[in-house]
């Protein structure tokens, strides 16, 4: 399946070089040429020039499937991984109830108050954090959601997990097969993404909810001593 | 951090580059052929690496591009900041700032600000010998692998 890949790109130099060859040719000895001269050198050209487009497209279709170690083509695949408001939002919300919940059904309504987020907005991130076990909720008048477990058991990165998805900055390295390219085996910047995503999994496995509240309220302290 | 086509481009020609030009300057359209994207584009990205100086180029028949510096001296980082911009986790919110006592500050410095820094810090100790290296790694025999 390689041989398709790598005859494209062996094929394609050869040609080009008989359409530089032949400009080249035209160029200094264009008054030299007979007429079939011409006519011999353009039908060589566009020949090759045809085929060079063709090769180019063959490559493009994403139908070469290629383990072809020698392969030159270095992917680099879509990079997303900038935490959106969803994110960062949900990690408020819970450090929120963190806070001020401890383990207590807290209300949404005072969790948007505190933190100016609407609630319409936390109820639908309340969702996916609801499905991941990080919260659980409760109905009625005493009802609303609490941690589902104790604050130091929750990491940033279970947060931004459940809402964001895996930290990775390209969708092959956590994918098993959808995603892989075809590239995959031999794609050298896959190396890069992999350690991007490590190292973030790792900062952000290292820090609590709990980690989180006590900091803030260390800060508190601070401020309140300030102004007294 | 979100790298855009420009980026991930550019620094796929960057490596393509540093691979390919060690006998001398390497032309836009060769790199363009086997990264599978227009000359046209390139020009744009390279003109940016070039004000970078992360390329060099010689105009002429034996023209093209080489490396503005040695493959051990360019980290990913400075290829993906000239591209584009900082790098930052989260979009830096640059009209209202968060009051300094607040939850969200709280977040900010303990949780974004340290994801980006070392998302930083690992850009920054990449260079791209260290990428042309894992490629050859990869590759098995890199001398076979380009014609051009």
């Amino acid at each position: 399946m390689g041989i398709v890949d790598d005859s494209s790109i062996v094929t394609s130099v050869p040609l080009r070089h008989i359409t530089g060859y032949d400009s080249l040719l035209r160029k200094k000895y264009a008054d030299l040429l007979p007429e079939e001269g011409h006519q011999y050198l353009n039908n060589i050209s566009s020949a090759a020039m045809n085929k060079v487009k063709v090769l180019i497209k063959i490559r493009q279709k994403d139908t070469i499937i290629s383990n072809n170690k020698r392969n030159p083509v270095i992917l680099l695949m879509g990079v997303k991984m900038k935490i959106s408001t969803k994110g960062r939002y949900g990690l408020v919300a819970l450090v929120d109830m963190a806070i001020y919940g401890e383990r207590d059904y807290i209300n949404l309504k005072s969790i948007s108050e505190r933190q100016g987020i609407p609630d319409k907005y936390l109820e639908q991130i309340f969702i996916p954090l609801k499905r991941a076990g990080l919260i659980d909720s409760l109905r009625g008048a005493q009802g609303g959601y609490r941690l589902s477990r104790a604050a130091d058991k929750i990491t940033v990165k279970d947060v931004l997990n459940s809402l964001e998805g895996p930290l990775a900055p390209v969708d092959c390295i956590v994918d098993a097969k959808g995603e892989r390219c075809n590239q995959f085996d031999c794609c050298v910047t896959r190396v890069l993404w992999q350690k991007i995503m490590e190292e973030l999994n790792s900062v952000t496995d290292a820090i609590s909810l709990a980690d989180l509240a006590k900091l803030f309220k260390e800060s508190q302290k601070g401020s309140i001593e300030v102004i007294s | 951090m979100k790298v855009s086509t420009k980026g991930r481009y550019g620094l796929r020609s960057m490596i393509d580059l540093a691979i390919n030009s060690t006998e001398g300057h390497v032309a836009l359209l060769y790199i363009a052929e086997r990264q599978n994207v227009s000359v046209n584009y390139l020009e744009q990205v390279f003109s940016i690496l070039r004000k970078a100086d992360l390329v060099k180029s010689v105009k002429g028949a034996q023209g093209g591009y080489t490396l503005g510096d040695s493959p051990s001296r360019i980290t990913i980082g400075r290829i993906l900041r000239a591209l584009e911009g900082s790098l930052s986790i989260v979009e830096v919110s640059d009209s209202k700032t968060e009051m300094d006592n607040s939850l969200q500050y709280c977040i900010k410095v303990n949780v974004w600000d340290k994801m980006t820094e070392s998302l930083n810090q690992i850009v920054d100790s990449i260079t791209l010998e260290d990428m042309v290296n894992d490629y050859k790694k990869m590759n098995g025999n890199a001398d076979q692998m380009y014609y051009i």
